[in-house]
């Protein structure tokens, strides 16, 4: 795991820069909070990428109930071979919380880590606000995971699919729609290639190990 | 689902036995797959039609199928049987008991809830005055009698508007149930006198056993249930003369009493004629009678509150009792449904194809054979297309060649009449290298009647061993002069291709007399040849009155090939095919080392919409 502030370190001519790890980060992605981000390695993170570590939950929280919330400062953790392509906004999730301070109703966000596994695909321009997407899961253009919600592993999300906020996504479903419900289910030969490939051969399936794509974006 | 081009479905071979023309034809037998079916296909000039009707329930992605190693054939849905492992909720991913099932209609019965308007999973909400934080359940430990609620995250939809609120944020579906019960239904007000009183017919002498206690003019679904089963009861025991009720159907003395009935000149039957079980007579019988003046008063209802007050089919169906259900204020919270997990079986030999654990939340399995590890791998792109996917590219403005070559490429505008090269890659997941023969019916039509004609300029080549994963990978000088070699390949044929139009034919000869019969490139375990396309504006005339039939369908313009795979490979008869031993065909071979074997399907490429001229 190297941190994303890492990053800046070694420096390649061209577009993206190459971290030790075999990040892929692009210079023109927006990366705020850059301290609170980890990626796995082998990620690629595009142009225009918005990743909000800046997002993290600033103290503890007072009340009771969510008590085994991750350690502070570590608002987004990005797995290893999982791509974020151009233009999506990676936000850690919040809630909106009514408090009495001082006899007023007050309302408070409270921003939630965030957890991206390995070997995940985000196309393009989509807006990710779960807390926890699992391996292997294939997120299409435009989508929009809203607040909480949960992605379980082996799960192809079909392009402009809303997930609504706190939804479970079980694995082996695809699911689709606005708000999104689970329309099919994934064949149960998902995300396996026929042994390795190189050359011309894809050497990569949807849902399946992406390094052979990651490696093919240069 | 819409799939990207270019996709590669496969044939699962099962819809052959239920075709006319295969019952007409010697069947093919089953535990001989390797040679009858693939020399008739051929002989009976019998090829794949992707356009025919049929078509769509034989084709599927690769990932979707399965494997018998037994029967050595491919299995789709379609020939396997499914056998339920285990039930579970999709949102709280609790496993659900099978009794459980039974009693609560395969509900989840925690707490989990869809939108009646939306579907989207309802969150439990404590009431705003209280000092909470206004979440999920069990969050919330404040020692004040809370009220709660659900309500839907997405489309703002509160079971407030229902009146339905909720004394604990525990055991929500238990709370739920109990409130549906004591509510009676909206319509059946005290002031509206029966009219279906007076309906009533006087009894018969069967005395109900076990009746509800007070029958109202418009029960609720249970309330209906539970009357009806209790009558009914009530009839079999009373008519059970013969007592069918316990037959056993395995046992041959029950099926010759059961055909006695069917069976006019059997004496028995005529003798014993059985007393009929009469309908439900009353309502406390459980007949329910039509509501005249009800459904006018929803008829006024409806012109009343107009559009916005009356609710989807959709809506409705999602409904757990969807009867009399037509206004907004008449939808429920709807008990999330479970999912199921299942295994599959062959349904020619009954073997287990595929097994998952029953855990809800693993995704391991403990019997897999899926068709992958044993069918070639088929993908067709664009010569000049990078593997990158489209979506990828179209973000990256980058200066790389393989990048910038791909982003040329659009697979929803093939030109007609312009000939365009496909790369078509064979990838073997055998431990033995397969020679493979590819042939395609050479004219392919989309739905629209525009023919092309397709060439594989290379229709037979082998495919080496799916062996060493290292090899190729640890031996990079061979993958680098490969890649250069391709390269090369490319940037000539770009150049070419950019030409104009005369010599770009020419190029294409030239292209073409340099590549037929041979391979374009390979490497460990796949070998890729060139596939020409050429969309012809030429209409079949069929065609066009067949699409003409089902007007305004938006796939006309999409060209699918179909291509005949077929392939041979020499396996250790001890080793991968020992399966077939048993084959008495094969008996001959069995002494030898090498065994003989054949795999053949066909599969279709979708290879992209043809534009018009
Ligand atoms: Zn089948
Ligand atoms: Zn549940
Ligand atoms: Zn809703
Ligand atoms: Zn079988």
């Amino acid at each position: 795991m190297s941190r994303a502030s890492t990053a800046t370190r070694k420096a390649t001519k061209g577009e993206f820069i190459e971290t030790d790890s075999g990040n892929k980060v692009w210079r023109r992605a927006h990366i705020s909070g850059a301290p609170n981000i980890t990626l796995g390695g082998k990620t690629v993170i595009q142009a225009d990428v918005q990743l909000r570590g800046d997002l993290a939950r600033v103290q503890p929280p007072r009340s009771q109930g969510d008590g085994k919330a991750a350690p502070v400062n570590h608002s987004i953790s990005i797995g290893r071979c999982t791509i974020v392509s151009a233009g999506s906004v990676i936000k850690p999730p919040h809630r909106v919380s009514k408090r009495e301070v001082d006899g007023r109703a007050v309302k408070e966000v409270h921003y939630y880590p965030m957890k991206i596994s390995d070997n995940v695909f985000i196309g393009p321009n989509c807006t990710i606000q779960a807390a926890n997407i699992g391996q292997h899961v294939h997120i299409g253009e435009g989508c929009v995971l809203q607040a909480l919600c949960v992605v379980k592993e082996n799960v192809k999300i079909l392009p402009y699919t809303v997930v609504p906020p706190n939804m479970t996504i079980p694995s082996n479903s695809v699911v689709g729609g606005r708000p999104a419900r689970i329309v099919g289910e994934l064949g149960d030969g998902w995300g396996m290639t026929t042994g390795s490939a190189g050359g011309d051969n894809e050497g990569w399936v949807e849902g399946g190990d992406l390094r052979e794509l990651v490696r093919a974006i240069r | 689902m819409a799939q990207s081009f270019p996709y590669t479905y496969y044939r699962c071979p099962c819809v052959d036995t239920s075709t006319p023309t295969s019952a007409v034809a010697p069947p093919n037998l089953p535990s001989d797959p390797s040679s009858a079916p693939v020399e008739q296909d051929e002989e009976e000039g019998h090829t794949f039609d992707p356009l025919s009707p049929r078509a769509n329930f034989s084709l599927f992605p690769l990932e979707h199928l399965l494997y018998c190693t037994e029967c050595h054939e491919i299995r789709c849905p379609r020939c396997t049987m499914e056998e339920i492992i285990s039930y579970y909720c999709p949102n709280c991913l609790f496993e659900a008991g099978s009794s459980s099932v039974k009693e609560h209609g395969n509900r989840c019965i925690r707490n989990c809830f869809n939108c009646p308007t939306c579907t989207a999973p309802l969150s439990v909400n404590a009431m705003e005055m209280e000092r909470s934080n206004g979440s999920d359940t069990g969050s919330s430990a404040s020692e004040q009698s809370h009220q709660y609620f659900l309500s839907c995250p997405y489309c703002n939809w509160s079971s407030l508007e229902i009146d339905m609120d909720f004394k604990s944020p525990q055991n929500i579906y238990h709370q739920f149930t109990k409130f549906y019960r004591s509510q009676p239904d909206l319509e059946s007000k005290p002031s509206q006198v029966s009219p279906t009183e007076a309906m009533e017919t006087p009894t018969q002498a069967t005395t109900p056993v076990q009746q509800p206690p007070t029958p109202t003019a418009h029960p609720t679904d249970q309330e209906h249930y539970a009357r009806l089963t209790a009558f009914l009861r009530t009839q079999i025991s009373d008519t059970d003369t013969n007592s069918y009720n316990d037959i056993n159907f395995s046992s041959p003395s029950s099926i010759t009493r059961l055909m006695h009935l069917y069976n006019p000149s059997s004496k028995k039957a005529a003798l014993q004629k059985p007393a009929l079980m009469r309908e439900a007579q009353k309502q406390n019988e459980g007949l329910v009678v039509q509501d005249l003046e009800r459904d006018q008063k929803r008829i006024q209802e409806i012109r009343f509150r107009g559009w916005d007050g009356t609710i989807s089919l959709s809506q409705r169906s999602q409904q757990q009792h969807p009867r009399n259900i037509h206004f907004d204020t008449d939808l429920r919270p709807v008990p999330t449904l479970l999912i199921c997990k299942r295994s599959k079986r062959c349904r020619t030999c009954r073997s287990v194809l595929f097994r998952p654990e029953s855990k809800p939340t693993s995704t391991r399995f403990k019997i897999k054979l899926l068709a992958l590890e044993k069918i070639p791998r088929l993908s067709l792109r664009a010569l000049n297309a990078a593997t990158v996917p489209a979506a990828l590219i179209t973000s990256v403005p980058s200066s790389s060649p393989l990048i910038t070559a791909a982003q040329g490429f659009d697979y929803n505008a093939l030109k007609p009449l312009k000939p365009t090269l496909f790369l078509l890659t064979l990838s073997n997941p055998l431990e033995d290298p397969v020679k493979v023969t590819l042939a395609t019916p050479g004219v392919s039509k989309t739905a629209a009647g525009v023919e092309s004609k397709v060439t594989i300029l290379c229709p037979q080549f082998e495919v080496g061993a799916n062996t060493d994963v290292w090899d190729e990978a640890l031996n990079p000088s061979t993958r680098d002069k490969e890649r250069e070699r391709e390269a090369k390949r490319r940037s000539a044929l770009l150049t070419l291709s950019s030409g104009s139009a005369e010599s770009m034919a020419e190029a294409q000869a030239g292209v073409r007399q340099a590549e037929a019969g041979k391979i374009w490139s390979s490497g460990r375990n796949w070998t890729s040849v060139i596939v020409e396309v050429v969309p012809n504006p030429t209409i079949d005339p069929s065609a066009k009155s067949r699409s003409s039939k089902g007007r305004g369908n938006e796939d006309d313009d999409v060209l699918e090939i179909p291509v005949f795979v077929r392939m041979e490979y020499e396996a250790d008869a001890h080793g991968d095919g020992d399966a077939r031993l048993d084959d008495s065909t094969s008996s001959a071979r069995r002494r030898g080392e090498k065994e003989k074997l054949e795999e053949a399907f066909w599969c279709v490429f979708g290879v992209g919409r043809v534009v018009g001229l």
